[in-house]
C-alpha cells in the first residue's frame, strides 16, 4: 500500500473513531443480534470507505457519516449465508451496564425495542429527530417534504408513546 | 412521555458514545453483500463469459475463414453476442459503482431499485433471446460441419426432432426457470424497496 493511501486510510478511520457512536446507534437500531450488527457495521464501514472521495467537509463528518448508515442499513439484509466480517463486537451494551441502574437499563431496553419495532424508513426519521436534526435537514437528508417529516414525526411519536405505555 | 423518551434515547446515546474507541483496526476494501453489489459482480462475470464466447467465435471464424457459409453463422452468432454485449455493457457501465450512498435516501433507493431492475433484465435477455438462438445456431453448426454448405444440408429427420423437442422442452424450461427464481430470489426485496420509495415520497 502507498504512503499516500495509507495516509488517507488513517484519516479515514480517525473519522469513523470519532463518529463511533452513531455507528453503534445505527447497527443497534437496525440489526438483532451481535453478528448481524457486526455485518451491518462492516457493509457501512465500506460502504462509507466507497463514498470518501468525495466527501469536500462540506457538511459536519457526523451527518455525513450519518446519511451514509442509514442509507446503508435501509438496503441491508440479513445475510443468511456463513458470518464473515473482520470485525467482531462486544456483547450488547445494555447486558454490559452496571447491575444498580438496571431499571434505567431496562427503559432504555424498551425504547429500543420500540424503536425497532418501526418499519426502517421511520426508524430512519425518528433516530434524526431524536439527535436533534431540524425537520427541514431530516426533508432534505431522505429526500422528503418538510410537511410529510412533521407528520410522520406526530405519527412515530404517538406510537412509540403507546408502545412505552404498553410496556409500563 | 416524550420526556422520557429524549432521555432514554440521550442515555442511549451516551452509552455508545462511551464505548470502546479502535473497534475498527481493520476493514474489507472491496467486498459488499448488498444486492446491488452482488448482482454487479454476477453481470460482471455474465459480460466476461459474453467476452469470452466472442473470442471464441473469432477463432473458431479464423480457423473456418475459407468456408464462406460457416462464416455467415459464425459472424450471426457474433452480432448476437456483439449486441448484447453493448446493450448490456452500458446498462453496466451506469450501474458498476452502485447507488451513491451519500446521496438522499430516496434518490439512493431509486438509484438501488433501478440498478437492481437493469442487471435483472440482463439476465432475463440471456435466457429469452441468447439461450434460444444459440441453441438454433449450434445445430445448424453442426450440420454445416458434416455437409460443408447450407445447400447440402439435409435435415435428417432425427435431428429435426431433437430440434423441435429442444425447443419446446428445454428452452421453455430454462425461460421459466430464469423468471421464476429471479422472482423467488428477489421479489420480497424489490417490494420493500418500492414501499421504502413510496413511504418517503408520498404527501400525506
Amino acid at each position: 500500500m502507498s504512503a499516500k493511501k495509507r495516509k488517507r486510510e488513517e484519516e479515514f478511520l480517525q473519522l469513523i473513531d470519532s463518529c463511533n457512536g452513531i455507528l453503534h446507534k445505527v447497527t443497534l437500531l437496525y440489526t438483532n443480534n451481535e453478528d448481524d450488527r457486526a455485518d451491518l457495521l462492516q457493509e457501512i464501514i465500506y460502504q462509507c470507505w466507497k463514498s470518501f472521495p468525495s466527501f469536500k467537509g462540506e457538511s459536519k463528518a457526523s451527518t455525513w457519516i450519518y446519511r451514509v448508515s442509514l442509507n446503508t442499513a435501509l438496503v441491508y439484509r440479513r445475510n443468511n449465508n456463513k458470518h464473515k466480517s473482520k470485525i467482531t463486537l462486544e456483547p450488547d451494551h445494555i447486558a454490559e451496564l452496571p447491575a444498580e441502574h438496571t431499571e434505567e437499563n431496562r427503559h432504555k431496553d424498551a425504547l429500543l425495542q420500540a424503536i425497532r419495532s418501526l418499519p426502517k424508513t421511520e426508524r430512519m426519521i425518528i433516530t434524526l429527530h431524536l439527535d436533534g436534526y431540524s425537520n427541514i435537514e431530516i426533508a432534505t437528508m431522505i429526500g422528503s417534504s418538510k410537511g410529510n417529516i412533521s407528520v410522520k414525526i406526530h405519527r412515530i411519536k404517538k406510537v412509540l408513546k403507546y408502545k412505552l405505555t404498553e410496556e409500563k | 412521555m416524550m420526556d422520557e423518551i429524549m432521555n432514554g434515547w440521550k442515555a442511549l446515546g451516551d452509552d455508545l458514545h462511551n464505548k470502546k474507541r479502535g473497534i475498527v483496526e481493520e476493514f474489507s476494501h472491496n467486498s459488499s453483500d448488498l444486492l446491488l453489489e452482488k448482482l454487479n459482480r454476477k453481470m460482471k462475470l455474465g459480460l466476461m463469459w459474453n467476452i469470452a464466447l466472442i473470442v471464441l467465435l473469432l477463432v473458431l471464424g479464423i480457423y473456418h475463414r475459407h468456408s464462406g457459409d460457416i462464416l455467415c453463422l459464425v459472424f450471426a452468432y457474433f452480432l448476437l453476442l456483439f449486441g448484447n454485449l453493448l446493450f448490456s455493457g452500458r446498462h453496466y457501465l451506469r450501474v458498476r459503482k452502485g447507488a451513491i450512498m451519500h446521496d438522499n435516501s430516496r434518490k439512493m433507493l431509486e438509484s438501488y431499485l433501478k440498478g437492481v431492475k437493469i442487471i435483472l433484465l440482463f439476465e432475463r435477455i440471456w435466457s429469452l433471446f441468447v439461450i434460444p438462438l444459440s441453441l438454433i445456431l449450434a445445430i445448424l453448426f453442426s450440420q454445416l460441419l458434416r455437409y460443408g454448405s447450407f445447400r447440402e444440408i439435409k435435415m435428417e429427420p432425427v435431428i429435426m426432432i431433437v430440434a423441435a423437442v429442444l425447443m419446446v422442452t428445454a428452452v421453455p424450461v430454462m425461460i421459466l426457470w430464469t423468471v421464476w427464481s429471479q422472482r423467488k430470489a428477489y421479489d420480497n426485496e424489490i417490494r420493500e424497496l418500492k414501499e421504502m420509495i413510496s413511504l418517503l415520497s408520498a404527501p400525506e
